[in-house]
């Protein structure tokens, strides 16, 4: 099972990374690349698109928690879309629901920024 | 009263990340021979995933190269185990790791993760296993889905 990368670099070192597939042990380590990797090219405010995610656990979570830390102090966010109730419980099993600002499409996300 | 049968399905995967996934499809497709519903066939899917990633992220001595799977499937319940055959320093308990913050971090999720998907869990260790017993059964509620108090 491979995960689907697609970074798209918007106005005003914002960046959306659209995934797709499953986020597991495996493929976890190339999201969380990819997230340090736009950090460190200057994007500090980041929407992470989970909607065509069709399965997530704790090293997913892992990452966007190392990419919250990362750009929080360079003054930064990291939103998420996500409208799959099997995703976002596990947010809310861990309380993650309440640390990362989730929106339900692209247009809620983009507004966070405007 | 009729017991219900129960049937026993074993499965080994190298002790290797890229195949968590086969656990996780077999655990789905296993599941849905229960009574279990789609939302707690996902719960097992999960907790077979975070049980099988503990194992590997696991400091582990001499680890065997396999980690075995069996699952009990009963008609309103499945149990599973997880093992993995490896010299563990005594007194560590299953899926500790001495990692880095961020890691020590993902291991409280997962640990949580798992507490709320099943309804019981537990963890055995001794000198050369590790093991992670799952029991879930049909109708129960997760922390997620229980009303707000």
């Amino acid at each position: 099972m491979d995960l689907g990368i697609d970074v798209q670099h918007k106005e005003n070192k914002t960046a959306v990374i659209d995934l797709s597939g499953e986020i597991d042990v495996y493929t976890a380590p190339k999201f969380k690349e990819s997230l340090i990797n736009l950090i460190e090219e200057g994007y500090h405010d980041i929407v992470v698109d989970l909607q065509d995610v069709t399965f997530m656990d704790s090293t997913g979570l892992g990452a966007l928690v190392g990419g919250l830390k990362r750009v929080k102090p360079l003054g930064g966010s990291l939103v998420l879309i996500c409208n799959q109730d099997k995703i976002l419980k596990i947010f809310e099993i861990t309380g993650l629901n309440k640390v990362f600002p989730i929106y339900q499409d692209a247009e809620e996300a983009t507004k966070a920024f405007s | 009263m009729e017991q219900e049968q129960e049937r026993l399905i074993e499965l080994e995967i190298p002790r290797k990340a890229d195949y968590v996934v086969i656990a996780r499809l077999i655990s789905g497709a296993l599941s849905r021979m229960t009574e279990l519903d789609y939302e707690a066939i996902d719960d097992i899917k999960l907790a077979v995933s975070e049980s099988c990633t503990t194992l590997i992220k696991s400091p582990a001595g001499d680890s065997s190269e396999a980690i075995s799977l069996s699952f009990t499937l009963a008609e309103h319940e499945i149990g599973i185990s997880i093992q993995d055959k490896s010299f563990m320093p005594s007194g560590s308990p299953a899926g500790k790791s001495a990692g880095t913050e961020s890691e020590d971090e993902e291991e409280q999720m997962r640990i949580s993760l798992i507490a709320s998907l099943v309804d019981d869990v537990s963890y055995e260790s001794s000198d050369d296993l590790r093991r992670i017993l799952l029991r879930k059964k049909a109708g129960s509620l997760i922390a997620a889905d229980e009303p707000d108090r």
